[in-house]
């Protein structure tokens, strides 16, 4: 009880956190998806939040922006607003995680979708703390993107991906790929404020390969490398589906690859990267 | 995790055959007591394009609890086992957790004697009035945040009452409860003074002083601040009863505690409750004071405002009971700073009363009458911001206070007035009747937001409710409300009519139709039936049809309530 | 579901080997002056007495004792029984208790039970819940919730024990 209460004094900057770093081994890359929506008036906090730790990990921090629950991002005209809360961000994928990760409030967020005394949603206060746990250990898993490339002519983007393991990676293990479309200007509700040109950062546009992606690899030894490559349409938004969503802008985009554990009830991504779309 | 499992079942096996072994060990007759109760609640879900109601995967929910203690002479257990498969809609409050699976929900082993009291395991608490600390559950809201501990009552002097506790809280539920990052630790000393001095024992004036102490451990695992890994508050309160005047009130001062409700500033923050009441014989008069600035206080930083939470402010607005009044635009507290008061007067007139009025002649009658009137209203507290942009950027506010308040000056936004005034009233040896009227005023912007900057809500609600003996243990009941808003989903009606054959039955058709709904395709009629057995220690009911979506929220921070349609079985028993 | 079913086959064996007619059992209560009172102390010199759990949220269980109120004292001259209100409301809303109880001018013992721990002792689940305890200490019948009539009911089990 002596020590029951502590006043921190000025300057409250500084870490007296674990220090990150991997140290020796592969370098861990880790995906935080912030599930927000644009008339959501907490959720601006949430991905400042997130632009802040991106000061601090750099590129070991894969934002991904998800927009979901109607309430909050369905697109309506705003007679105060012309022109603006118009873009369906919605994903047929993004409801799929929604519905399974029973997302019923934002702004909520996974780390890597790992748990969080047993929970899978993270509020974005404590994803600081599990960024720092997640990066304390080195990756078992290198990913290179070597092709991400739009080509105009099918309308298909060609994707080539090697993974290269330093140490064995028991179960079976999927690769998802994302299609994140950057720095967007739409209107998002902040606090009591309505901003009509707000910068949305690495908006999520849907997958590549599926909601789940495909089977990626069951146990692999050390040194062993793998390829997967593929050639995939744009994903769909709610509205357009099923056609490609005539919204995105494929000079803005990127893509992102994950290798998750796809065990029955399990999510947990072991590596990432992200790579721009060459067109 | 299916190992896991029968570990679980096993230790429940292990857990309810411990009561046997201690009976069969004791051989002065004292067999002890078992006592239980179980509540299941199921739904059955369909889809409703009407309300956009769509059914989870299962297509059904199933909550369930039983509850089992076991009592021999100083020493109890007890135990309850839950199960959510799935959880029904909207359970439980929070944003962030989910409830799943079947496991063991809390349990404890407690020994009592005249001097102490010790629990360990799983334990509810109060100190004082709770603006410090409470952990309790409330299941119909699906919160529960039940410490898992050591709790520790001492009694050592007349009228001295010290509790100690220590542990962590409940917070989600995953084949079992699991419990949040945070330990809590708290001390309370209670003197009730007629008690500890036999001078006093007789004495009219009751006097009861308090005092609290909290606080709460968190490793500071932030990359961005220093954070205070230990959080204290402390509070005192005072008592005084003397005959008809009662008086009670209480402080409490929290520590710098930068938390992601309050945006991680590092204010201390205060609270402030006081309440007088004189009644007497058909008279009652009850007034409040409130306020509370930056009085978030939870067990973790970075959890939603439904979680881990030490401290208990509960709404200052009357709790109202009838569905119109109660579920459509209900006050949640707003724990980052508000100011208010409440007041309330009930009388009743004597029945044949001899007034001269003829007025309080007629309402007095035959039964006699009840009138009650009250009246809350609330306010934001006057703040002046240190960044003016309220962007709670270090750089323009690099004390990271957030803003200067005093917690007594009101601000000008109104965020709720209530006032209600009801008459209930016996006008025959059949009949009784009770009229009441609501207004509101209600910040639904702030208060139901999530997410939209939304007009005041004007509301008026009007509710006739007439009672009938048809026949002995046949009694008809008829509630119509009427609530007229120009604002939000605009007027409402809803009826309701209730048969009930004591002791058993009891039938129920209720009917909120939104008829005043701009949109003509939201004009829906929301209508629900429900029949109910009940025998002795057991109930069960079975209710059908569609209920409206809402949305839930606290200090601001909102959850999706989703539209339901279908069949809910409840069942109840105890023994 | 397989784990309900245990649960539920292992406590209908225990109520088959327990004695029935449970006795209350002993937590602190507070009147509503402050005073603590033990629930082991209750007690109507031999006759039976009456323990109901509300609260003053609770829509029903202030039908039910304003409803008993109006027959009250009939039953106390007939059968000299008594009535204990104990009252969940938390700490916070037990203030509004004395107020309530004496403008609706109830007669009973009311007490406090901020805490809910006599109600987790006794398993009340939900308020109005009823207990009916004979002359010797013994629970000889309980009730949940409450409809119209429902004291009608209560009354005869009381003129049972008292004849």
């Amino acid at each position: 009880m002596i020590n029951a209460c502590d006043r921190v004094d000025l300057p409250y900057d500084g870490s007296s956190g674990p220090v990150t770093g991997s140290g020796t081994g592969i370098p861990r890359n880790v995906i935080v998806e912030d599930f927000t929506g644009f008339r959501c008036v907490n959720c601006p906090l949430a991905t400042e939040a997130l632009e802040q730790l991106e000061g601090v990990y750099g590129d070991q921090l894969i934002p991904v922006g998800i927009h979901m629950i109607d309430f909050f991002c369905e697109p309506q005209a705003d007679p105060e607003h012309p022109g603006f809360f118009l873009t369906d961000f919605r994903t047929p994928d993004g409801q799929a995680y929604e519905n399974t990760f029973e997302v019923f409030g934002i702004p909520v967020g996974t780390v890597n979708r790992t748990e969080d005394n047993g929970s899978l949603l993270i509020g974005f206060g404590a994803w600081d703390g599990k960024i720092g746990e997640v990066l304390s250990t080195p990756a078992d898993v290198d990913i290179k993107i070597k092709q991400a490339e739009y080509n105009a002519g099918s309308g298909q983007i060609d994707v080539q991906i090697d993974a290269l393991f330093d140490n064995a990676v028991d179960g079976s293990h999927n690769l998802t790929i994302y299609l994140l479309e950057d720095s967007i200007l739409e209107g998002q509700y902040d606090g009591s404020d309505v901003l009509e040109n707000y910068l949305h950062r690495h908006v999520f546009r849907g997958t590549l390969n599926s909601t789940w992606g495909d089977q990626f690899f069951t146990d692999a030894s050390p040194g062993d490398s793998l390829r997967y490559e593929g050639s995939f349409s744009l994903p769909s938004s709610i509205s357009s589906a099923p056609s490609p969503n005539p919204d995105i802008d494929i000079s803005k985009c990127e893509i992102v690859a994950y290798i998750y554990k796809s065990g029955f009830d399990e999510y947990e991504i072991i590596q990432a990267e992200k790579k721009h779309v060459d067109m | 995790m299916l190992l896991n499992q029968n570990q679980r079942t096993r230790t429940l096996l292990l857990i309810l055959l411990v009561p046997f072994f201690i009976a069969a060990q004791d051989n002065s007759g004292n067999q002890g007591q078992i006592s239980g109760s179980f509540q299941i609640d199921s739904q059955y879900y369909t889809e409703d394009t009407l309300t956009g109601a769509i059914p989870p995967d299962e297509d059904v929910g199933i909550n369930a609890w039983g509850y089992l203690t076991y009592t021999l002479k100083d020493f109890e257990v007890g135990m309850r086992y839950e199960t959510y498969s799935p959880a029904l809609l909207g359970y439980p409050a929070s944003t962030l957790i989910s409830y799943s699976g079947s496991g063991i929900g809390y349990r404890y082993a407690k020994y009592k004697n005249d001097l102490l009291d010790v629990t360990v395991g799983n334990f509810y608490e109060q100190f004082g009035l709770g603006m410090i600390f409470r952990s309790y559950e409330e299941r119909f809201l699906g919160v529960d945040n039940a410490m898992d501990g050591v709790r520790l009552r001492i009694s050592p002097l007349d009228g001295v009452y010290l509790k100690g506790v220590m542990g962590k809280q409940r917070f989600a539920f995953d084949n079992g409860f699991t419990n949040g990052p945070g330990v809590v630790r708290g001390l309370d000393a209670e003197f009730n003074l007629n008690e500890m001095f036999s001078a006093l024992d007789t004495s009219k004036t009751r006097v009861s002083l308090g005092a609290s102490f909290v606080s709460k451990y968190e490793r500071d695992n932030s990359s961005l601040l220093q954070l205070p890994e230990n959080v204290g508050s402390y509070g005192g309160r005072v008592l005084i009863q003397r005959g008809r005047v009662g008086f009670v009130t209480e402080y409490v001062h929290k520590e710098n505690d930068p938390n992601v409700s309050n945006r991680d500033i590092y204010k201390n923050g205060n609270a402030l409750y006081s309440n007088l009441t004189y009644s007497t014989k058909g008279f009652a008069l009850n007034l409040t004071g409130t306020t509370k600035d930056n009085m978030f206080y939870q067990s973790s930083r970075a959890v939603s405002p439904f979680d881990l939470n030490i401290n208990y402010l509960p709404a200052l607005t009357k709790q109202h009971t009838y569905n119109l009044a109660a579920t459509l635009y209900p006050y949640a507290t707003q724990p980052n700073g508000e100011i208010g008061y409440s007041g309330e007067i009930s009388y009743k007139i004597k029945k044949k009363s001899k007034a001269k009025s003829k007025i309080a002649q007629l309402l007095g009658g035959k039964y006699g009458t009840k009138i009650t009137m009250s009246y809350t209203q609330l306010n934001d507290l006057d703040t002046t911001w240190i960044d003016p942009s309220q962007s709670f950027d270090v750089d323009l506010d690099p004390s990271r206070q957030g803003y200067e308040v005093s917690l007594f000056k009101a601000g000008d936004r109104v965020l709720i007035k209530d006032f209600h005034a009801e008459i209930d009233k016996k006008i025959s040896k059949k009949t009784k009747i009770k009229y009441t009227y609501f207004n509101f005023v209600f910040d639904q912007g702030l208060i139901q937001g999530g997410g939209k900057e939304l007009p005041t809500v004007f509301a008026d609600i009007h509710v006739a409710e007439i009672g009938y003996k048809v026949k002995p243990k046949h009694n008809i009941r008829i509630e119509l409300q009427h609530l007229a808003t120009k604002q939000d989903s605009g007027n409402w009606f809803t009826g309701l009519v209730e048969y009930t054959v004591s002791p058993h039955w009891s039938f129920s058709v209720m009917d909120q139709y939104n008829y005043g709904n701009v949109h003509p395709n939201a004009k829906l009629h929301y209508l629900i039936g429900a029949i109910a057995y009940t025998r002795n220690t057991s109930r069960i009911e079975l209710r059908g049809g569609r209920q409206r979506a809402g949305i839930f929220c606290i200090g601001g921070v909102c959850r999706t309530v989703p539209a339901a349609t279908g069949l809910t079985l409840s069942v109840t028993t105890s023994f | 579901m397989r784990n309900i079913l245990i649960i539920a086959i292992a406590l209908v064996c225990t109520l088959n080997t327990q004695a029935q007619n449970k006795t209350v059992p002993s937590v602190d209560l507070k009147d509503m002056n402050g005073k603590v009172i033990n629930s082991s102390d209750f007690h109507n010199d031999g006759k039976p007495y009456v323990i109901n759990f509300w609260a003053t949220w609770c829509g029903p269980c202030k039908r039910e004792l304003n409803n008993i109120a109006e027959v009250y004292e009939d039953w106390q001259d007939e059968t000299g029984v008594k009535l204990y209100a104990i009252s969940i409301d938390d700490a916070r809303r037990s203030r509004q208790v004395k107020p309530y109880v004496d403008a609706s001018g109830w007669e009973y013992e009311v007490l406090l039970d901020e805490n809910s721990d006599f109600r987790r002792a006794m398993n009340v689940s939900n308020p109005p819940y009823t207990f009916l305890v004979d002359g010797n200490g013994k629970i000889v019948y309980q009730h949940i919730s409450y409809t119209e009539g429902d004291e009608d009911e209560l009354y005869e089990k009381i003129k049972a024990l008292t004849n």
